[in-house]
């Protein structure tokens, strides 16, 4: 219960800090881009607006691969859906904000678009979870590639959140700083589970199921709580995506995007927290630094070299770059 | 340590991209488009005619004695992707102006940054309505899905005089649901009625059971919005299914893929599209010949539209004798009969292109010009 409680407060100290934030960094951008520009841009501000917005991606994908990591990592679900949760996440939220509180000021609409957003995808967690239960191995992976799909291709058939058009005009009121708080504070939490008792139970069902339940777990109650816990920080990445994008469409959520999370992942060690946070900020970072390469070669090679560096990865560290090891600072005390 | 080194290293990869460029004395124009993955010939070719026409411009002396430079970026056909692109073009690589998307779903995603650092951006081919409805920086040289819609409408009509319409649609595409849609307001409005309307989705390779149900309904004729590749499919099947009415589509049918997927079955179908090559104007076949010279292949309207938006953009600027974003908007916005490859070009009050379009069938190995309908 207490752990429930400090998770509870966590959140509050979240959206607190966030409305702080929001009002200190709207007002100024610091200008490190100075620093190593030649000629400054057309902003004025201090972070370029699209080092701004590549940060911005990276921690949404840092919240989704840490948040894969717990059903694949430590509880060892092997799932393949979780464009589909982003996608509930982000399609919830901007239809929430948009059609019910265009004009609320910007706490109102990050309490209502994040909390919606994560309650939607944790109830469709729970009841995807809930159904794929006596499914194991690389059924379950089958099964919610499935699910993600239909998740996708619901959104796609209702003309209200713009079907095969995508969603336009969704209102932009993420900025780094909300988004940060967020990532460090589900950071926090999972790292806080991960070293409690559920996050030993999750560990045990991974490691040997039977006994596990040998010792008193209950492998399907746990495994329900990891696919919920997993999908509410799913869709609150979804619910950021939207407000810093204002453009959400289907072609965003599908299947790739998955296998994306998954690679972060294991280019990172499965299992590992650190890992996970390194995964995505290899694989988000990785294809737009490679952008200068054009400048050089003339020819657009990065997708060529950002496979060949994920192939080199897996052929030097087939554990992943941290193995199951973490980062001092992560690291159960 | 070594968790040191791996922070480090991540911090260092973030700034390899703040490597900046020097400042040039030259004319930076960008361009964004799918150059890799499911949509990558769309991109290419876009890129491929803009770089044409920059050649071209270069050659006669550049843009207001400057030399013009292309920046272009792949998305993947990502819509995130298709954002920061236009990003980076916008903020790190300073350009005059933006060239695209092909895709109307990436042009939304993109042009709302266009608007936001009022930076004119052309999209070369989304035929979307709404992408031009973003703002009053947001252009295009092609013509949108109603009109589109509105020419294959009355030309089966009217001239194939057929009454009796059955639709296949790819409900995944928007640019196929709109196209659709507005075929069939005008098909009915002129007193044709549509006895069927099927949907697929892009990717599927199995079309016998829409075809199946569009048999028992015997149409006069299919009309099938989509794109190269599942056209080829499903003409096939339609054949082997003993389906032998023509085939109607949009501008997605044009590609020479189009004839190796679907072979003798797409025979004989119609489609609208931008541009003829057939056509006798000197700025087609300058434009054909060139590009034929420079890349090897024959080019495909996606080539012809890139290489419309680059020359209408380039003319803007020099009407405008400035590279100021306001100033070239306005220069865009006043673009008047221009004379493109894809056809005469005015840009009207909401900033999309007037131009005719015509209507191709399929005749053996080449696509043959049947008529030009004007808008």
């Amino acid at each position: 219960m207490g752990k429930i409680n400090k998770t509870f407060l966590l959140f509050v100290l979240f959206f607190v800090g966030a409305v702080c934030l929001n009002f200190i960094m709207g007002g100024f951008h610091l200008n490190l881009a100075a620093l190593f520009y030649e000629k400054p841009g057309r902003f004025t501000g201090l972070i370029s607006p699209y080092y701004y917005s590549v940060m911005i991606l990276l921690l949404i994908n840092v919240i989704l691969s840490v948040s894969l990591m717990l059903l694949n990592g430590l509880t060892g679900l092997f799932t393949m859906g979780h464009a589909g949760f982003m996608a509930i996440g982000a399609y919830c939220s901007a239809s929430v904000v948009t059609f019910l509180f265009p004009d609320a000021p910007f706490v109102v609409q990050l309490i209502a678009g994040s909390l919606s957003a994560g309650i939607a995808a944790g109830v469709v967690g729970f009841l995807i979870g809930t159904s794929c239960l006596r499914l194991a191995g690389d059924y379950l992976g089958m099964v919610t590639l499935g699910f993600g799909e239909i998740i996708r291709i619901v959104f796609l058939n209702i003309d209200a959140v713009g079907g095969a058009r995508g969603m336009t005009d969704i209102p932009v009121y993420m900025n780094l700083g909300s988004v940060f708080l967020m990532t460090i504070i589900i950071i926090i939490v999972i790292k806080r589970i991960s070293n409690g008792r559920l996050g030993r139970a999750m560990l045990a069902i991974k490691e040997n199921e039977m006994a596990a339940n040998m010792m008193g777990i209950n492998p399907l109650n746990i495994k329900v709580k990891a696919f919920v816990i997993s999908s509410f920080m799913a869709g609150i990445a979804g619910s950021f995506f939207a407000h810093s994008e204002g453009y959400i469409s289907t072609q965003t959520f599908t299947f790739a995007k998955s296998f994306e999370v998954i690679a972060m992942n294991v280019v990172g060690g499965l299992g590992s927290l650190s890992g996970a946070i390194m995964g995505a900020g290899i694989l988000t970072v990785l294809p737009e630094a490679l952008r200068k390469v054009q400048d050089v070669t003339g020819l657009d090679i990065r997708m060529v070299i950002y496979a060949l560096t994920m192939i080199l990865i897996m052929i030097l560290r087939p554990q992943g770059l941290m193995g199951n090891k973490e980062w001092k600072w992560l690291s159960s005390k | 340590m070594k968790s040191m080194i791996t922070v480090m290293l991540t911090f260092m990869m973030l700034l390899l991209g703040a490597c900046q460029n020097k400042g040039s004395d030259k004319i930076v124009i960008g361009n964004f488009g799918s150059m890799t993955g499911a949509e990558a010939t769309f991109g290419i070719s876009t890129k491929q005619g803009i770089e044409l026409a920059v050649e071209e411009y270069n050659k006669a002396g550049g843009l207001l004695g400057k030399q013009i430079e292309l920046k272009a970026y792949d998305n993947q056909g990502k819509p995130e992707e298709a954002r920061l692109s236009v990003e980076k073009l916008i903020n790190v690589d300073n350009v005059v102006a933006v060239i695209g998307e092909v895709a109307s779903t990436r042009s939304l995603a993109a042009a709302p940054v266009a608007q936001q650092y009022k930076v004119p951006m052309i999209s070369p081919s989304s035929t979307n309505p709404l992408v031009t409805q973003k703002g009053d920086y947001i252009f295009r040289v092609c013509f949108i899905d109603p009109f589109q819609g509105e020419v294959m409408a009355k030309f089966a009509f009217n001239s194939l005089k057929l009454k009796k319409a059955a639709i296949l649609r790819d409900s995944k595409s928007d640019y196929s649901m709109g196209l659709a849609n507005y075929f069939i307001k005008t098909f009915e409005s002129l007193g044709g009625t549509v006895v069927a309307d099927e949907k697929f989705v892009s990717g599927d390779v199995d079309f016998k059971a829409q075809l199946t149900s569009l048999k028992n309904k015997s149409p006069d004729f299919i009309f099938i919005p989509g794109y190269y590749t599942e056209v080829g499919l499903i003409a096939r099947q339609a054949r082997e299914a003993g389906i032998k009415v023509p085939m109607l589509g949009g501008d997605g049918w044009d590609s020479d893929k189009l004839l190796e997927i679907g072979g003798k079955a797409v025979e004989g179908s119609y489609f609208s599209n931008h541009y003829t090559v057939e056509d006798p104007r000197p700025e087609v076949q300058n434009f054909i010949k060139n590009y034929h010279t420079k890349f090897g292949i024959n080019p495909d309207a996606l080539a012809a539209s890139g290489y419309d938006a680059a020359r209408v953009l380039f003319e803007a600027i020099t009407r405008a004798g400035s590279i100021e974003g306001a100033k070239v908007r306005d220069a865009l916005a006043a673009t008047k009969d221009f004379n493109g490859a894809t056809g005469i070009i005015t840009i009207n009050e909401q900033r999309d292109a007037t131009k005719s379009a015509v209507v191709l069938q399929v005749v053996g190995k080449v696509f043959k010009f049947v008529e030009s309908v004007r808008p």
